[in-house]
């Protein structure tokens, strides 16, 4: 008789149940990894400090009195004001032509001296508080920011109002504000960023006064005298020009009594004309400045759409994908990545009064320059051609939206986002919604614009072109 | 991987030439310290869902081995090239996808790694924070790559003006041998000369717990705080770190360097310095320096002012002032530009009789003046989170201490007149040091 092995009953049932617990602890070694897996989606979803209901209010406020209009934003996070304030029609596009840069003097001069506060003691009403008020002229609007802490602002509406409608203008300190403007101007001369930008938007709008330089020049600034500036206040910073932006510690109605106190006495009428207007060719051969210096820039301009148009969303991610300040960008995925380039790249929409435009820029070393540029031209093209994927729309859709709370970081860059806000007429409920017109953006409009824009005959170049290469390095690379 | 110059910028806004330094609402902020060693800093601040969450590491750039400039650097770009659990760029990816902000600087007594961001977001950047310290995997070709571009960053930011490498120059002479004179960065043959084990020894000597502030700024409450920073950081044993003597500056024997340099500039520029090394940290006398530099050169109501600007005309573009935000390397110094390059001996001139007037005019009125305004100024460094996290990483990476910010108040509000009168009549006394910069063909003669 054959010897038959067989695993006894209680013996099968060892080894089963053996074979159970081996399962079980295999599930739990799984899941055990699973648990200590990295999960950044889980970090976040999960998080304890999810689901803070943010809900950011703007209010549209008009003054008792004289019925200056404003946008606030009430925040009491912090006992600080910031208010900001545009004037339009005035800049240095503005400017009479030969005196142009007579709008940055006159910001320079609004601080220096108003009604019975010489300079000093104009700045030290401001200085003792901690309060800052500065002006500023750009090529169409001219720009004031005031910061100071809530209980002070009835002081400061009155220095803001006193340099409006009773600057002194002294003549000594117009020689002071000229030496300064000058200086200033010699500088960013010097500066390759800024001389390349300059001399490429002297090109670009061809004679037209939105091509001149936000720094003057030394011939026209000397030619401003104090009768000037006099009457470019009362012409151009009227209140039918002005919008105004309001963050911070600060009530609807404190809000609205403290614009009568700021703007009592400061002319009403607009009589400034339009620019004339304008003519770009986008489509023009690559203009090439050349420099001494050591790092190559380029700089770009386009056609783009106006900004509440249907095409601004759908153009906006297409830019986002291509230069966006993120390592999806297809720029840096070419320049960095692949081909381990070091770079500076940024290009972004801007709407003045006569253009809708894209611009940027771009640079690096002369020696790595050509390949950059090659990449530039090269990726915006293909994006013309190709298009983007659904994924690379939802990536990019999900930073912007993402990035949005980022905004709310510091209270002055919130008076200007309500200013901007104004200024392109987006909606008292902008900050709101923004999210949601990204969120709506589909794929086929996306493409449709990038066919539009994004080709050869729509990128003006200018290049800052190095002169003498090797500059500030010698022969050995080295430095010291 | 922005340039320190902009963290320096957005400090210089906060902390120093602005006259923005700490805040009442610090009063919010609180700091423990978790068992391991690491201090936290928290300050609360509820405008919006967001915060800055940093890390910052008490070594900079004069914890550079001697020649081997550039390696804290370095070590800071690499942080970014991975870890034995996340990959090389995800770091960024992962803040960048979320939208947030995510940088880091190196500067010259610490580096500050930082994102700015969602506070949803915050415990996916405390766990990739936590983990790079010291998880950090450095592969030979990813350090190669990025070596390179540090270089190339440097060519970059030398081109940026004419002037940065004449001043680059002065530093270096003007420190005499002391780190806080080299650039932060290192020299284009420190750069090339950088080994990965060079970055790798740096990262193991000092970056632990036990050496990192945790700084939390932004929408959070100091009980979740606790929790989140023991949880993400808490488990990190700490670890020995080297402490290592910076160098003092060698002796010179009293010889005052004075540097001209021509070059094809529009605009000329000088600058006096003085080095002050030898003022320790707890040593409440920097606010006295800190009333008499704002005396000297803030507003148009300082003496620099009527000196400069109102008498004799010369420019009204100048900065001047002391940098106490630093552990050995303070300094005194004053910046000028100006467009004629005939007048330079006559800036040189005016320097001389600004700090006479200035040892001359002051008094206790003048003084309850400057006072004032610096108090006054201490209601904005909290209102930004970003900013001000940046600035509590100055503060504490130069060796203050949280509870120095919060008296800041009481120690302005006590500093003496005669301790005033003394830096002033001090001042004109010492020689300063000088470099000076002028367009070809431009007159250096006294």
């Amino acid at each position: 008789m054959k010897n038959k092995t067989v695993l006894s009953n209680s013996l099968k049932r060892w080894l089963s149940f053996a074979f159970v617990v081996m399962l079980v602890c295999s599930l739990g070694l799984v899941l055990k990894q699973e648990a200590y897996r990295f999960n950044p989606q889980y970090l976040v979803e999960n998080s304890v400090l999810n689901g803070r209901d943010f809900k950011a209010e703007v209010q549209q406020i008009e003054s008792p009195k004289l019925k200056i209009k404003a946008w606030l934003y009430e925040d009491y996070a912090n006992p600080l004001v910031n208010i900001s304030i545009m004037f339009r029609r005035a800049g240095v596009a503005y400017d009479n032509g030969k005196r142009f840069g007579e709008s940055v003097l006159l910001a320079d001069m609004l601080m220096a001296g108003a009604g019975k506060y010489n300079i000093k003691a104009f700045q030290n009403e401001l200085e003792r508080r901690a309060a800052s008020m500065n002006f500023e002229a750009l090529k169409d609007g001219f720009y004031g920011d005031l910061r100071f802490v809530t209980k002070d602002r009835f002081k400061v509406a009155e220095l803001f109002n006193l340099a409006l409608t009773k600057p002194r203008f002294a003549p000594e300190q117009l020689k002071v504000a000229l030496n300064s403007a000058v200086t200033s101007y010699y500088r960013h001369q010097e500066d390759a960023a800024s001389y390349l930008s300059v001399a490429a938007e002297d090109e670009l709008y061809a004679g037209h006064p939105l091509g001149r330089n936000v720094y003057g020049s030394p011939k026209t600034l000397s030619a401003v005298r104090p009768e000037h500036l006099r009457s470019y206040l009362k012409k151009h910073l009227v209140t039918d020009n002005l919008i105004v932006g309001i963050s911070g510690h600060i009530s609807a109605d404190e809000a609205g009594h403290l614009l009568d106190k700021m703007f009592a006495g400061v002319p009403q009428k607009n009589t400034v004309a339009e620019l004339p207007e304008l003519q770009v060719s986008f489509s023009e051969k690559v203009v090439v400045f050349p420099a001494s210096t050591g790092q190559e820039i380029g700089r770009l301009y386009a056609a783009a759409p106006a900004r509440l148009s249907p095409e601004f969303y759908p153009t906006m991610m297409a830019l986002e994908l291509l230069f966006g300040d993120s390592l999806d960008s297809r720029i840096h995925k070419e320049a960095r990545e692949k081909a381990g380039l070091t770079y500076g790249a940024y290009a972004t929409m801007r709407f003045n009064d006569r253009l809708n435009y894209i611009t940027g820029q771009f640079s690096a070393t002369t020696d790595k320059f050509p390949q950059l540029l090659f990449i530039v031209n090269e990726e915006w093209q293909r994006l013309g051609r190709e298009g983007m994927t659904e994924r690379e729309l939802n990536t990019v859709k999900k930073r912007l939206i993402a990035s949005d709370i980022l905004r709310y970081t510091d209270g002055l860059q919130l008076s200007r986002t309500l200013l901007m806000m104004q200024k392109f007429n987006l909606g008292v409920d902008f900050l709101q919604k923004n999210s949601e017109y990204i969120r709506n953006v589909n794929l086929e409009e996306v493409n449709t614009a990038a066919k539009k824009y994004f080709t050869e005959d729509n990128l003006r170049l200018f290049i800052l072109y190095a002169e003498n290469k090797n500059q500030g390095v010698n022969k050995n690379g080295n430095d010291g | 991987m922005k340039r320190i110059s902009q963290t320096i910028f957005l400090l210089f806004l906060c902390a120093v030439g602005y006259a923005r330094p700490a805040s009442a609402l610090l009063d919010n902020a609180e700091e423990f310290y978790l068992q391991n060693g690491m201090q936290v800093v928290v300050i609360p601040n509820h405008r919006a869902p967001l915060i800055f969450h940093g890390v910052m590491y008490k070594a900079g750039s004069v914890n550079d081995p001697i020649g081997r400039g550039g390696t804290a650097h370095l070590l800071e770009h690499l942080m970014f090239r991975g870890t034995q659990k996340i990959k090389s760029g995800d770091f960024n990816r992962l803040i960048e996808e979320n939208g947030g902000i995510s940088n880091a600087g190196t500067s010259y007594d610490y580096t500050v790694y930082y994102q700015l961001l969602d506070v949803k977001s915050l415990e996916l950047a405390m766990y990739l924070e936590a983990d790079r310290m010291t998880g950090l995997k450095i592969n030979e070709t990813d350090f190669q790559k990025e070596r390179d571009i540090v270089f190339q960053e440097r060519q970059q930011r030398l081109n940026k003006g004419r002037d940065k490498q004449f001043f680059e120059k002065f530093n270096q002479l003007i420190w005499r041998g002391s780190p806080y004179g080299r650039s932060i960065g290192g020299t284009n043959q420190e750069i090339r000369a950088l080994t990965s084990e060079d970055v790798k020894t740096f990262y193991q000597n000092h970056y632990a717990p036990n050496n990192a502030v945790l700084i939390l700024s932004g929408d959070i409450d100091v009980k979740t705080a606790k929790e989140l920073a023991e949880k993400y950081y808490g488990h990190i044993p700490p670890r020995a770190v080297e402490t290592v003597k910076i160098p003092e500056p060698e002796s010179d024997n009293g010889a005052r360097l004075r540097l001209v340099a021509h070059q094809s500039v529009d605009v000329s520029s000088i600058m006096a310095y003085y080095m002050m090394p030898e003022f320790a940290g707890n040593d409440t006398s920097q606010y006295a320096w800190l009333l008499y530099s704002d005396y000297l050169g803030s507003g148009s109501n300082s003496v620099f002012y009527k000196i400069f600007v109102d008498k004799y005309h010369l420019t009204s573009s100048f900065d001047v002032g002391y940098s106490f935000l630093s552990r050995q390397g303070r300094h005194f110094y004053f910046y000028g530009l100006f467009n004629d390059a005939k007048v330079q001996p006559k800036m040189e001139k005016a320097f001389g009789e600004a700090l006479r007037t200035a040892a001359r005019d002051i008094s206790e009125d003048k003084l309850s003046e400057l006072k004032e305004k610096r108090i006054a100024a201490l209601v904005y460094c909290s209102d930004n989170p970003h900013e001000t996290g940046m600035f509590l990483a100055d503060w504490l990476g130069t060796g203050y201490a949280l509870a120095d910010l919060k008296h800041f108040e009481d120690y302005i509000n006590g500093v003496d007149i005669r301790r005033i009168k003394e830096i002033a009549d001090i001042m004109p006394e010492i020689e300063p040091e000088w470099a000076i910069l002028l367009p070809r063909g431009g007159s250096d003669e006294k």
